[in-house]
């Protein structure tokens, strides 16, 4: 049942994207469409995978994390890029260190287990990028209007979602084995930071309509 | 030390909590403080605003200053001149040729003095954008009016003719306080002795007006309220970031001294 609401609040995501940024010709919007399909796709096919040959469908979300961490990474560096000419440095630094650990991972445990260790890594350094770019806001002289601020709103969500999923990152292991009961709470936890990350998601397609229209006003 | 299967699910529900409570803790930090940099953003506004009003009122004040000196200056010297001239030349006797000649040179001495007059106020007209071509030379051109009205002993020491940088805003204040501190010593004064001194000092730019004039007691006339000039001139200096100091002694005269970074 959760993986099927999952897949829905991922769908919903999608359809607010195809939406709202179907008059937006830039790179990033393009790419964030792409993505959510991607998303939707994985998600689709690793629970059909589930279901039909009831095996683990870890090397699907091995292959998925590959397009999460370079999605984030370039959406990081897009929303710092204006903010510091350091940004390529900054977020190439953790696809480096993620490319390494999943490298690292896969001659270790081989590609069907689960790259805990990869995602964990990844989120630690997203929620750093993530900091400095809020740092960096609060730092320049100019204030900016929230209402019609995408990028904001954007780094918003990552942070919310790789810091909220610190905690499943510290105890999944741990739960899986020693307490198979409580496990599910972390499915739950999971659930509820995909519904945040992804509204956050879409209120920041909905500024994006709303900078788009004033510019277009200004004309 | 064991947990139970709800104590951990109680740990990782607080746990999910505080971590998700650090970051919207944080969102909500940053959109007090973007707030109150919108708020101080219209502030400034708001002040440049008042600046700009303020130095459209002394453009006006200025402008007024230069046609009322063209006023006085075509009723009292051009036209005495233009009259004396029309009464030399009606009085001629054309039979009378020594004296005819007499009154003609007269007439001619008159003409040529009167057209070195309109000269004078032709550039008095091009002062109106003097303090476009430098504050020392505004400057000049308004102690060149208070020469005209004559009656009072000048010293001028005037070192800003010679400086290469400019602030046009700062400028035009600075000309208008100087023609309202010389308006006042005319007023109310009654000085015969100036002395004004103008000069740039480690990018600090100094004017002093002394004059032997009565003096007048500050703290009264603030008391009063009848300082409306005073009040136009300390806001003045305040708004270009400037110091006035103004020292008055009943009998003795008044000091004025005003400091203003500059450019």
């Amino acid at each position: 049942m959760t993986h099927i609401i999952n897949i829905l609040i991922e769908i919903s995501c999608l359809t607010a994207s195809l939406f709202f940024l179907r008059n937006d010709i830039t790179k990033f919007s393009c790419i964030t469409t792409v993505y959510l399909v991607i998303v939707c796709a994985t998600e689709i096919i690793g629970l059909f995978y589930v279901k039909t040959f009831h095996q683990s469908n870890a090397w699907i979300y091995n292959i998925f994390i590959i397009f999460e961490a370079t999605y984030i990474s370039y959406g990081l560096y897009l929303a710092l890029k204006f903010l510091t000419s350091k940004a390529i440095i900054i977020c190439s630094f953790p696809l480096i260190i993620f490319c390494s650990t999943y490298i690292l991972e896969i001659f270790n445990h081989g590609y069907l287990r689960f790259q805990t260790l990869a995602i964990a890594i990844e989120s630690v350094l997203f929620v750093f990028i993530s900091l400095i770019y809020f740092y960096l806001l609060i730092e320049q002289k100019k204030p900016i209007n929230l209402k019609i601020h995408p990028q904001f709103w954007w780094v918003a969500g990552v942070l919310f979602y790789y810091f909220g999923s610190t905690i499943y990152n510290l105890f999944i292991h741990f739960l899986y084995k020693d307490f198979p009961k409580s496990y599910a709470v972390l499915i739950y936890v999971m659930l509820f930071l995909n519904l945040l990350l992804y509204s956050i998601w879409i209120y920041s397609f909905i500024c994006n309509s709303r900078q788009r229209k004033l510019l277009l006003s200004l004309y | 030390m064991q947990f139970s299967s709800t104590e951990v699910i109680i740990i990782i529900v607080l746990a999910t909590i505080i971590f998700l409570l650090a970051p919207l803790s944080l969102l909500i930090y940053i959109k007090s403080y973007n707030s109150l940099k919108v708020k101080d953003l219209e502030e400034k506004h708001n002040m440049q605003l008042k600046f700009d009003a303020e130095i459209l009122k002394t453009q006006i004040e200025v402008q007024e200053q230069t046609m009322q000196t063209i006023a006085t200056d075509l009723h009292d010297n051009i036209g005495q001149l233009l009259s004396l001239i029309s009464l030399t030349l009606n009085s001629i006797n054309i039979i009378e040729t020594e004296k005819s000649e007499k009154k003609i040179n007269t007439s001619l001495n008159l003409l040529h003095k009167s057209i070195k007059e309109l000269r004078d106020l032709a550039k008095l007209l091009q002062g109106e954008q003097l303090v476009k071509t430098g504050l020392g030379r505004a400057i000049k051109q308004e102690l060149n009016r208070l020469r005209r009205i004559s009656g009072y002993h000048l010293k001028v020491k005037n070192q800003l003719l010679a400086i290469k940088v400019s602030s046009p805003n700062k400028d035009l204040i600075i000309l208008r306080l100087l023609q309202e501190i010389i308006n006042n010593i005319i007023k109310h004064a009654k000085a015969t002795h100036i002395e004004i001194n103008a000069f740039l000092k480690n990018d600090m730019l100094h004017l002093s007006v002394t004059e032997n004039g009565i003096g007048f007691d500050y703290e009264e006339i603030k008391n009063q309220k009848r300082g409306i000039g005073l009040y136009s001139l300390y806001k003045r200096v305040e708004m270009i970031a400037g110091e006035i100091q103004i020292n008055s002694c009943t009998t003795r005269g008044t000091l004025i001294t005003i400091e203003i970074p500059y450019p």
